[in-house]
Order: C-alpha cells, then structure tokens, then sequence
C-alpha cells in the first residue's frame, strides 16, 4: 500500500466516523451503565465475539466520562501487539542497518 | 471528535509519542519505499545491463575463444616451425663444429703432409740414386746370367736336337720298314687273288668248252644253271676289280703319308729343336703319325681278311659248280 492509497482508506474511515449514528452502548457508556450491563446481560458475548468487544470498547472510549481501567489495558494490549508486530515486521531492517558498513 | 475520559493523559501522551512516530516511521517507510522502488528500478537497470554485458561478454568472450584458438593454432603451427628452424640451426651447429674440427683436422693434415713430402723428396732423391745404382748392377747381373744361360740352352738344345733326330731317324725308319711289309703284304694278296682269278678263268674256259659240246643235250635246266654259274663269275670278277681298285687307293693313301712324314721331317729347325727342347707340338704330331699308320695297319688287315673271304666264296660257289655239273653228268 502506498502512501496516496493509505491517505485515501483514512478519509474514509474519517467520513464513517462523521457519519456514524449513536447505538446504545454509546449511551450506556456515557451514562456509565456499560459494565453492569455487560456483567449482567451480554458477559458470554463480551468474551466470544471479538467484534462486539470491540465495539463496546470504541464506545467507551469514546464516551466514558471517567477513566476506565480495563479499557486502558485493552488499548495498551492492542498497542503492544502492534508494536510487537511492528518490531517483527521490521526485525530484517534492523539486521540489515546493524550490517550497515556505514 | 471530543476528547475522550476513558484512558489516562499519561496513555494519552503516550499514544500521541507512537502516533508520532508512527507518522515519522510512515514518512521514513514511504521514503525507504521510494528509493527501494529507485533502487529496484536502478538494479533493474543494471540488471538489464547486466544482462546486456553478459550478452556483450559472452560475444566477446567468444570472440576472444575464437582468436585465442587460431591465435593458438597459428603459435603452435609458429612454435613448430621455429621448433624446426631452432633443430635445424642445432644441425646446422653441429655441422659447423664438425667443419671447423675437420678443418683443424685438414690444417693439421697439411702440416703433416708438408712436413712428409719434404721427407718423401728427400726419400725420392736418396731412392733413385739407390735406384740408379742397383738398376746398374741389375742390369750387369742379368747380362751376365743371360750370357750364361744362353750358352747353357745352346748346349742344351744341341743335345736335345740329336737324342730327338736320333729318335726320329729310328722311328722314320721302322715306320718305312712297316709301311714296306705291309706294302709286299698288299701285294702279295693282290698276286694270289689274281692268280686264283687266272684259274678260275681257266676252269671256266674249259668248262665252256665242255658246255659247247654239250649243247646238243640242251637241257634248260643245265642252262640256268650254267648261267647262274656265269652270274656268280661275273660277281666274282666285279668282287676282284673293287679289291684291286680299294688296293690302288691304299697305295695312294700311303704314298701321301709318308709324302707328308717326309714333309714334316723337312720343318724350319729352329721351330723343331725349340719343340724337341719343350717337348709338346712335337709329341702330338708324333702320335698323329702313329695312330693314321695303325689306322692303315688296320684297314690293310681287314682288306686281306675280306680278299681271304671271297676267294673261299669264289673257291665254294666253283667246288658247287662242279658238283652240280658232274651230279647232271650222272643223272
């Protein structure tokens, strides 16, 4: 992927953004009954479906009112993966500038 | 977009440090990936190059195989020949040191030859007056010797020629003494026959004689007889005159040869005493003579043998005759 076909995906993540409507958990999450909820009614979704984990943590990032630790430690986790991938994906670069004869 | 609640500034800040490394890792990505595409395109290029210098060499590296190989083959055939040159400047080195050693050899000969002829000229002088010397009593020598010897074969010669004139006179004559007998022995033959002859001409006579007086009887078969005693006759007469004639003939030859004894008796006597004194010619000539006087000895025996013979036939056919005559007289 080159840079002009990045820019282009990223503008349009940013439009789906705009145009995206409130769901209910944006609402239990700004109400800050998002956790109840999933402790009492959705707890077996939560943990087995990966796309409704992370929709519920979208909304709580993006409208919890207080600082929430678990989604703290999720993102942190997801930053720790992409970083690790990060390294693996440029592990050879690294061997190659340490076998720099510069 | 509001700022969310959810996570502490701390991760915030912490985000925005990756956000912005991310950004600078993008840059720095995008950038690697247009001099890696620069850089793909530049080691296309030279590996079209490459391939272009590949194609290039690999012609040129044929071409080169090419000349190196007619380059080779024309050193090798060059080597071969200055290999042949260099064995035949070798030879020809040899030969020249040969040449030079047989031309010191030749030097060295001539010196010697010099220094011989000188040798040999003095030799020659001292040689022919040795020469001239032992030439002169040589020659007085032989003069001497052959004074000698010539006295010696005169005296030699001269005996010689009398034991052979000796020898000769004696066999001369026995050879007359021969040739006499056997002449009064041809003769003598010749007499008897004729004599014989004589008679039996008689006896014929009178035995035609009887025959005319006879002739009344006329018998045919006493005249075939008579007439085959007249044959007989005549054959008898015809036998006699080739005897005489064969006689006549034997004189003649006789005559000749002693003609030519005497002829040979009265030879050149140089060349008879030198053939008395070597002895050869003179002994064949002899023995000629003797073997034609036994050759003549021969024939007169067998001329006197074959008169004996037909005088006993003459006597036999006559003895039948009158057999014969006096049988008819009887009957």
């Amino acid at each position: 992927m080159n840079n002009f076909e990045f820019k282009k995906i990223r503008s349009i993540i940013n439009l789906q953004e705009k145009l995206q409507p409130k769901t209910y958990l944006d609402n239990l999450a700004e109400s800050g009954w998002l956790d109840m909820y999933l402790d009492n009614y959705s707890k077996e979704r939560f943990t087995n479906d990966k796309e409704y984990k992370e929709r519920v943590f979208e909304s709580m990032y993006n409208y919890s009112p207080e600082v929430n630790e678990d989604v703290e430690i999720y993102f942190l986790e997801q930053l720790c993966e992409s970083m690790s991938y990060f390294i693996e994906y440029t592990k050879e670069c690294r061997k190659q500038k340490l076998y720099d004869p510069k | 977009m509001q700022e969310t609640k959810a996570i502490r500034p701390e991760i915030k800040g912490l985000f925005d440090t990756i956000k912005q490394q991310a950004a600078l890792y993008t840059e720095s990505f995008d950038m690697l990936e247009s001099h890696r595409e620069s850089y793909m395109q530049l080691v296309k290029e030279i590996n079209e190059l490459a391939d272009g210098f590949t194609l290039k060499i690999n012609h040129e590296i044929f071409n080169l195989k090419q000349k190196y190989d007619s380059i080779t083959k024309i050193l090798t055939i060059e080597t071969n020949k200055t290999l042949e040159k260099y064995s035949e400047l070798n030879d020809l080195k040899n030969l020249q040191a040969s040449y030079e050693s047989a031309l010191t050899n030749i030097n060295l000969l001539i010196a010697n030859v010099e220094k011989n002829a000188l040798t040999l000229k003095r030799d020659r002088d001292e040689f022919s007056r040795e020469i001239s010397y032992f030439k002169n009593k040589v020659n007085e020598e032989i003069e001497q010797i052959a004074n000698y010897n010539h006295e010696l074969l005169k005296e030699l010669v001269a005996v010689e020629f009398a034991k052979k004139d000796a020898e000769n006179l004696s066999k001369v004559k026995l050879l007359e003494s021969r040739i006499l007998k056997l002449e009064q022995s041809l003769w003598n033959n010749n007499d008897l026959v004729n004599r014989d002859l004589n008679k039996i001409y008689k006896d014929m006579d009178i035995f035609k004689s009887v025959l005319s007086t006879m002739s009344k009887a006329d018998n045919s078969n006493y005249t075939r007889q008579i007439d085959i005693i007249f044959d007989n006759l005549s054959k008898l007469e015809l036998a006699s005159a080739s005897i005489n004639n064969q006689l006549y003939m034997l004189q003649n030859k006789i005559n000749k040869e002693v003609s030519v004894f005497d002829q040979r008796n009265t030879l050149d006597t140089s060349s008879q005493t030198i053939t008395a004194f070597f002895g050869k010619d003179y002994e064949q000539e002899y023995k000629k003579l003797t073997n034609r006087l036994i050759a003549l000895e021969n024939l007169c025996s067998g001329l006197s043998t074959k008169n004996t013979t037909l005088i006993i036939t003459a006597y036999s056919s006559i003895a039948i005759a009158l057999l014969s005559i006096l049988l008819a007289f009887v009957l």
